[in-house]
């Protein structure tokens, strides 16, 4: 488990600067497209929904965007947590797909 | 002393919004965000830069259609503008002339901070750059590119990086007034007064201009420029040109799209006005 918040921690670093100095080049009409969001979406889905991994990289993404942000500390966190409990409420209750874990 | 998991729910909640508050009230959300911009920068910097050529590679790949027809119009532009420089040359002569005349020194039109950008917020309009409070920059100092556009203002300042609240970016605060020139990019003149309009961001690099009179025609392409009572910019930045006009029967006032001058892909360095 510490490890792999270990690797998450430099994975959402890496991706949090990418987002902040790359992603800007490849906007359309202003907007880019939140990398960070999608691999903690993807990691949420198929995570099997009572593991905690999908929780604790929302909260890294979420605290390395807030680093980043202009908004006040702890906005991105928050979102992010909402985010991956609601996927993990919707898979728990209402939708079964294979997840890494039981293929 | 065992909790139930619904008291302990609530304590993780508590324990988490108080620290959160106490990293945004006592200001250590700066330090820890400052800590990271530091040993970031270089990553970021590279990013940056990686970004840039990429996008420059895409961009020409993808251009090199219209690219012909963009040189016959560079050309034909090439043209006007350096008839306009010759006339403009003579009035600088002239003008020289004059200053020497009445002895004024107006050689220092501003103090400068040169900076690069390294970073961009994600959802809203704010860039960083790479300098801060130690290099002299303050809070509202307005950032302009070297060709004289304005680019927006600083919002918040670390020891070694700001950030910077673009001209696009949507806050109230952010609204400024400027100056419709009876002048049109291609740079012909119109025989209309300039007029002063509040230009107000709509986020994603959109600006528009509010306020403007019924009676004034505006056309698609005429230059706008900060105003003297822009406040915190000086007066004569460029800002952008006229992109689309909307008139409606209802409103006592027309509004304007602004195609902002400036392209944060384009821009290599920024200038900070410290003094102007």
């Amino acid at each position: 488990m510490l490890k792999k918040i270990l690797f998450l921690i430099i994975v959402f670093y890496i991706l949090t600067l990418f987002q902040t100095s790359f992603m800007p080049f490849f906007d359309i009409n202003g907007l880019t497209i939140n990398l960070v969001l999608v691999l903690v979406i993807l990691i949420n889905l198929f995570e099997v929904p009572e593991k905690k991994i999908g929780l604790w990289s929302a909260f890294m993404a979420g605290f390395f965007l807030d680093v980043w942000s202009s908004m006040p500390f702890g906005i991105e966190i928050l979102i992010f947590v909402l985010v991956a409990v609601f996927i993990k409420f919707i898979l728990k209750k209402y939708v079964q797909i294979p997840t890494f874990e039981k293929v | 002393m065992r909790f139930s998991i619904g008291k302990r729910i609530i304590i993780i909640v508590a324990l988490v919004i108080l620290i959160f508050l106490s990293l945004n009230l006592t200001g250590f959300s700066k330090e820890v965000r400052e800590f990271f911009y530091n040993f970031s920068s270089p990553i970021q910097r590279n990013f940056w830069q990686a970004g840039n050529k990429v996008s420059n590679f895409f961009e020409s790949i993808f251009n090199a259609q219209n690219l012909n027809k963009e040189n016959y119009e560079l050309k034909n532009k090439n043209q006007e503008l350096l008839g306009k420089i010759v006339l403009l040359q003579e009035l600088k002569d002239e003008n020289k002339t004059l200053r020497q005349a009445l002895e004024i020194n107006l050689q220092k039109e501003f103090k400068l901070v040169f900076s690069e950008i390294i970073g961009k917020d994600i959802g809203e309009d704010f860039i960083l750059i790479n300098k801060g409070s130690a290099d002299g920059i303050s809070e509202k100092m307005p950032v302009i590119t070297s060709e004289k556009v304005l680019v927006g203002k600083i919002s918040q300042v670390y020891n070694n990086f700001s950030k910077v609240m673009l001209i696009s970016h949507k806050d109230e605060e952010n609204s400024f007034y400027v100056k419709i020139q009876s002048i049109l990019n291609s740079g012909q003149e119109k025989d209309e007064i300039s007029i002063k309009a509040k230009g107000k961001g709509k986020g994603g690099y959109k600006l528009f201009l509010e306020m403007i009179p019924k009676d004034r025609e505006i056309l698609e392409g005429e230059i706008v420029v900060t105003d003297i009572l822009s406040g915190i910019f000086p007066k004569g930045l460029l800002v952008g040109e006229i992109r689309k006009v909307e008139k409606s029967d209802i409103e006592p006032f027309q509004t304007a799209e602004v195609s902002i001058f400036f392209d944060i892909k384009e821009i290599d360095h920024l200038f900070v006005l410290t003094e102007y």
